[in-house]
């Protein structure tokens, strides 16, 4: 595997057939600590964004999972899905599904290995149609969009009572 | 204050799921509101907002015939999608950006 000198931690956004999308990127900690921090109920808010809430996390094959974004506004979304395949520390197979208007949910896998030192993280998100993988990454881009301006109005009210 | 710059237009209209069905039908030929709205059981009135929606977007455009309005495939084409990826890309960046700095910020911390 290669890495890219300049930007060894650039993200990196694939469509490895028409069903699916993939986000690969690498990290420069042992895959045991980067799995526990990505399956950490209580790290999660800290990196997911909006103001995520773990509702429920129970990491186990046949477990389930439940993440509400914006609690408490009128922007509140969740998002929640099975566990299908819990393998540590290289391993996690889970549906993924938005409650609310984009309800069909679809598969992710998330694979990790070991590269050197660090550790190569690969999401891959398989949907059922083109149009629903496609459709996600709309959906997807304008909740960030969204997020992105709640953060900058958040600062900008910050920056004027501060 | 939110200003819509086009292609936040352009996810705000696809975002929704109707309204890329709509797109999809129409990228195969014309259609009227009452033609759209059929497929979905749904009241022309219903079917009149999305449209407006995707107009707005450039994604529509609609012609008055008569008494109905004929819907065909507007001037801004999907070739937005290079623009969706991006922005998405983005998103993704910056929490996986934000998770690597957790790991470099409690490095010694636990294992």
């Amino acid at each position: 595997m290669t890495v890219d000198e300049k930007s060894p931690h650039a993200v990196s956004f694939t469509k490895p057939s028409h069903l699916e999308f993939r986000v690969e990127r690498t990290f420069d900690h042992p895959i045991e600590r980067v799995w526990a921090a990505y399956t950490d109920p209580a790290l999660i808010p800290q990196w997911w964004g909006q103001g995520t809430r773990v509702d429920r996390l129970d990491l186990r094959t046949g477990g389930g999972w439940r993440f509400v974004s914006n609690p408490g506004t009128d922007q509140e979304s969740a998002v929640s899905g099975d566990f299908l395949e819990v393998s540590p520390p290289d391993r996690l197979v889970q549906t993924f599904g938005m409650e609310g208007p984009y309800g069909k949910p679809f598969t992710q896998t998330i694979e990790l290995e070991r590269v050197g030192d660090g550790t190569r993280l690969a999401i891959t998100s398989r949907f059922d149609t083109t149009e629903e993988r496609d459709g996600v990454v709309a959906y997807g881009a304008e909740k960030g969009a969204i997020g992105g301006w709640a953060r900058l109005d958040a600062m900008l009210k910050r920056l004027a009572t501060g | 204050m939110v200003h819509y710059s086009p292609v936040d237009r352009t996810f705000a209209a696809l975002a929704d799921p109707t309204r890329r069905v709509v797109l999809e039908r129409l990228g195969q030929g014309s259609a009227t509101i009452s033609e759209l709205a059929e497929p979905f059981g749904m009241s022309l009135t219903g079917m009149k907002k999305h449209v407006r929606v995707l107009e707005e977007a450039q994604l529509v455009s609609t012609v008055k015939v008569g008494r109905t309005r004929v819907c065909h495939r507007g001037p801004r084409r999907l070739d937005d999608v290079r623009e969706w990826v991006d922005v998405y890309r983005q998103m993704v960046n910056e929490q996986l950006d934000r998770f690597g700095d957790l790991l470099d910020r409690t490095k010694g911390e636990w294992q």
